[in-house]
């Protein structure tokens, strides 16, 4: 058994980027590029190797593990209207939404909550919170929600069994620390500019608000984009975390005693497979493609084969 | 001996080579060189003048202009228009502010740079050098006034360049209104003295006296105008070093300012109407528009027609053409009778338009009329009947023919599923809203379609930022609200565009306007957004007139494009709100009191510690 952990903090600094900090009014054409940007990059890799014979069995197992967080320390940029804006402190993949408290249930709800200035309101659309309490909800409230669309653990482990003839090998894959959001034109129905992309996913079903749905999964349906409801928040977040049986392999050896009659060396028969199963709290699609709902997914592939050397 | 061959060519190649590659580089052009030259100095004079908007942009890509006010909706979705018209927009979404408030503070810095560092050039003429300096001096004046037409009071930098390693600079807060004021009418007025009176035929478009003074008496009519003249709105805002930013007082003499303004440019002498006694509007009009360059320009800048003509091309003519910027039922309404009468006075609360009776208008049924341009004659819905010239130069309808060069068609269709109109499927993106498309700028001689793709193959076009059409309307609005009140001289200045474009004068049509000032200035307000149609002015004259909570609010109107023809019985020819603003379902405009002026976008508020916002923003 052998197992090896790595920690890193690296702190960087002197990064080459272009100056943020000037108003406009200094009219520069071309702001200029300056050794600026200082960022802190802190974590661990860690792999693990096991190897173990147990009478005519043969055990082998590795995994690996990496955790990274990085932190922008400077880069520039002075202070956000609110602190809680500022990309500074921050990750360098931090997403920054609204956050929702869920879907309006009437019109006396929508008056007495304060003015979201983002278009139309009505009972049924997403309600946010004034994050600032200044009385009205825009883009000031946006703030750091969830993790970063880049996962910051990333991991693997498999494991391959032989006995006698007999082999197999699995190997799981995963990320963790990453969320998406899910706000697309397929789960927003009418949104999409043009109808040849105006698919929507069938979980809206009887999912989308009505008055006799209050408590509905989606928005109320509109006409056309809602601009209410079309923004990065917490309504539209979900965990991009998920492990999945990447690869998984079983075969057979026939026995040489057998073969060598047939003056062949080898056969083995084996029956593979890429992609199998994803274990991940969002069912809707393959989570690897976050947002890009109707981008091509992750194919599942099956392999049945016969290795013959002669 | 093969070998010796071998080793001979290579080495040949490698002489070759080295001499090649031992080249010097071009000089490159740095702030110690690029003066030494007279074209390098002269390139610059160029880039000093590059920093103006293109206006000739109508669908709201880089320029708001047209698509942000109530005589123009566009199709175009996804554009920072659409939030302007529905009231959504927010000190963080910094509509426009790189094509406007940056490239205008660009343009300043640049003119600074060069009239500081000009003198340096041996190869230019002690005249040349203040004839150059006067044309930098304009164009930073001119930058400030397309930034105080859009943000109202902003920061002065005075002579230099800003200093951005100087920590002050994040200190600054905006100058007063009336400081801007004077500082940007003493730089025109610096300016136009040093400047020539016309440029001559190769170098039209460079700055003049008259582009200067006319800058000058549009900025003092803003001026003079309820936005910025004692505005009870603005009263209480005052900057970081506890001045009013605007001015609390109204001053009846402001108007005497702007009526001096643009008499000076009056009479430079130097200005015609084009075909004023000409006695053809046909003829005079449309040339203004199309000609390469008139007596009519006073600031004009020469480019390609393909912004303005590609988004206002029908789609059925075929090569590029998106026709998604359209007409409102409102312009349309606004162009009088051939006989001189407004047919439309108003509307009612639903939107019904309030009709004269005198006018001798009707929207009821079709007639056979033969279009004074396309030439065609067919059954027309009698609203587009008996108009004034300007009309039929101006608006194009449903069923119209087209002429483009020898590229001609029978009929264009602006209804669902016509050849220009919406796609029966919505997949269609590029068509008319309102069923009308603009006609203004438009060449019959012009054919579109063989110009393809390339921006160069479309004839350019003189866009007038500044004609003497307007000086006169800036006039007569001058003239009009001065404590003395000279009617000859309002209607004098009205008639000489009024006879150009075939209408009878003014005070024949409306006599009583001759001694009441109120309806005069509805005249006058009207006679600007018929003459100027399409020439960015109407978004500006509605909030500097404080118009625009009236005029810019509310539902939009067209024809009924989701008709399926446009046959008299059609359904397609009844008034009808349109169905989307720039993607905005509703369509309805709002307007709220902080939209009379931009907000200074975010990341300029981040960046100026003391900078006073703009009303409600």
């Amino acid at each position: 058994m052998k197992i090896q952990v790595d920690y890193f903090n690296e702190k960087r600094s002197g990064i080459f980027l272009q100056a943020s900090s000037i108003p406009a009014i200094a009219g520069l054409a071309t702001k200029p590029w300056i050794n600026i940007g200082k960022m802190n990059n802190e974590g661990f890799d860690a792999s693990l190797e096991y190897h173990q014979r147990v009478g005519e069995v043969d055990i082998t197992a590795r995994g690996n593990f990496t955790y990274a967080h990085n932190t922008i320390i400077d880069n520039d940029q002075p202070d956000w209207e609110y602190l809680y804006m500022n990309t500074i402190g921050q990750s360098n993949w931090q997403q920054f939404g609204l956050v929702s408290a869920g879907l309006f249930r009437s019109q006396e709800e929508i008056d007495a909550w304060p003015k979201q200035e983002f278009g139309e309101v009505k009972p049924g659309d997403i309600k946010y919170v004034d994050i600032n309490g200044d009385g009205v909800v825009n883009n000031y409230d946006r703030k750091a929600i969830g993790y970063p669309d880049v996962p910051e653990i990333v991991y693997g482990f498999g494991a391959s069994v032989r006995w006698k003839g007999f082999d197999l090998s699995v190997f799981f894959q995963g990320v963790g620390n990453v969320n998406f959001f899910t706000n697309t034109e397929q789960t927003q129905p009418f949104s999409a500019s043009k109808s040849r992309n105006a698919n929507v996913y069938s979980d809206l079903w009887g999912n989308y608000w009505t008055p006799e749905n209050p408590n509905a999964k989606y928005p109320r349906l509109t006409i056309g984009a809602n601009e209410n409801n079309n923004r990065l928040s917490t309504f539209w977040m979900v965990s991009g975390n998920y492990l999945r049986l990447k690869n998984a392999e079983i075969g057979y050896t026939l026995p040489k005693r057998i073969l060598s009659k047939a003056h062949i060396d080898k056969l083995r028969i084996y029956l593979s497979g890429v992609n199998l199963v994803t274990f991940s709290k969002f069912k809707l699609w393959d989570p690897d493609l976050q947002t890009g709902a109707a981008n091509y997914p992750n194919n599942r592939v099956y392999n049945l084969g016969v290795t013959l050397v002669f | 001996m093969k070998k010796i061959y071998a080793i001979l060519l290579i080495s040949l190649f490698a002489v070759g080579c080295d001499s090649y590659l031992d080249r010097q580089p071009d000089e490159p052009k740095t702030s110690k060189n690029i003066f030494e030259k007279r074209e390098t100095t002269f390139r610059y004079l160029a880039n000093v003048y590059s920093w103006t908007n293109n206006e000739t942009d109508n669908s709201g890509q880089a320029n708001y202009f047209e698509p942000a006010s109530d005589e123009c909706v566009c199709a175009f979705t996804g554009r920072g228009f659409r939030l302007m018209n529905n009231s959504t927009w927010q000190v963080s979404s910094a509509v426009y502010a790189s094509n406007t408030y940056e490239n205008y503070y660009k343009g300043i810095r640049e003119a600074s740079y060069f009239m500081a560092n000009v003198a340096r050039c041996p190869e230019l003429t002690p005249a040349e050098v203040t004839e150059w300096i006067a044309e930098a001096r304009f164009l930073r004046a001119y930058y400030y006034f397309c930034l105080m037409r859009q943000y109202g009071p902003v920061i002065l930098l005075g002579e230099s360049t800003a200093d951005f390693t100087d920590p002050a600079l994040r200190d600054l807060d905006r100058n007063t209104w009336d400081e801007c004021v004077d500082y940007v009418c003493d730089e025109l007025d610096a300016a136009a003295f040093d400047l020539p009176l016309e440029q001559p035929a190769v170098w039209y478009g460079r700055a003049t006296k008259g582009a200067a003074l006319a800058v000058k008496a549009r900025l003092l009519l803003y001026s003079a105008r309820p936005l910025f003249n004692g505005n009870p709105m603005y009263a209480s805002m005052k900057n970081v070093y506890g001045r009013n930013l605007f001015p609390t007082e109204y001053d009846p003499a402001k108007w005497q300012l702007a009526a001096d303004a643009a008499k000076a440019v009056m009479d430079l002498n130097v200005y015609e109407i084009v075909g004023e006694n000409a006695n053809d509007p046909y003829g005079s009009w449309n040339k203004v528009f199309i000609e390469r360059w008139n007596k009519e320009l006073i600031f004009a800048v020469q480019r390609t027609s393909y912004n303005w003509r590609v988004s206002t091309i029908p789609r059925a003519v075929g090569g590029r053409a998106y026709g998604g910027v359209s007409v409102t039922q409102k312009l349309v309404d606004a162009f009088a009778m051939s006989n001189g009468r407004y047919p439309i006075t108003g509307y009612l609360s639903d939107g019904k338009p309030i009709v004269d009776d005198e006018s001798g208008y009707t929207e009821s049924g079709f007639a056979s009329f033969k279009h004074p341009i396309l030439g065609q004659t067919k059954p027309t819905f009698k609203m587009y009947l008996n108009r004034e010239p300007r009309f039929y130069m101006s608006v194009y309808w449903s069923g119209l023919n087209w002429i483009g060069g020898t590229n001609r068609l029978d009929e264009i269709q602006l209804y669902t599923g016509g050849n220009s109109g919406p796609g029966i499927d919505g997949s269609q993106t590029n068509y008319s809203v309102t069923g009308y498309l603009p006609f203004k700028f438009q060449d019959i001689t012009f054919d579109s379609k063989s110009a393809g793709s390339s921006t160069s193959a479309w004839i350019a076009i003189t866009w007038p930022l500044f004609r003497y059409a307007e000086i006169l309307l800036d006039y007569a609005e001058a003239v009009n609200n001065c404590e003395e009140r000279v009617a000859s001289e309002i209607t004098g200045a009205l008639n000489r565009i009024r006879r150009r474009a075939g209408v009878p004068d003014i005070e024949d049509v409306y006599p009583a306007a001759e001694t009441d000032r109120a309806l005069m200035n509805d005249l006058i307000v009207r006679e600007r957004m018929v003459e100027l149609n399409f020439e960015n002015h109407r978004y500006f004259d509605t909030r500097t007139l404080m118009i625009a909570e009236k005029e810019d609010a509310g539902d939009v109107y067209g024809m009924n494009i989701s008709a399926r023809s446009h046959a008299e019985d059609s359904g397609f020819w009844k008034r009808t709100v349109i169905l989307h603003d720039g993607g905005n379902t509703p369509s309805t405009r709002v307007f709220s009191k902080r939209d009379y002026l931009f907000p200074f976008h975010q990341s300029e508020v981040d960046r100026l510690n003391n900078l006073t916002q703009n009303y409600q923003w």
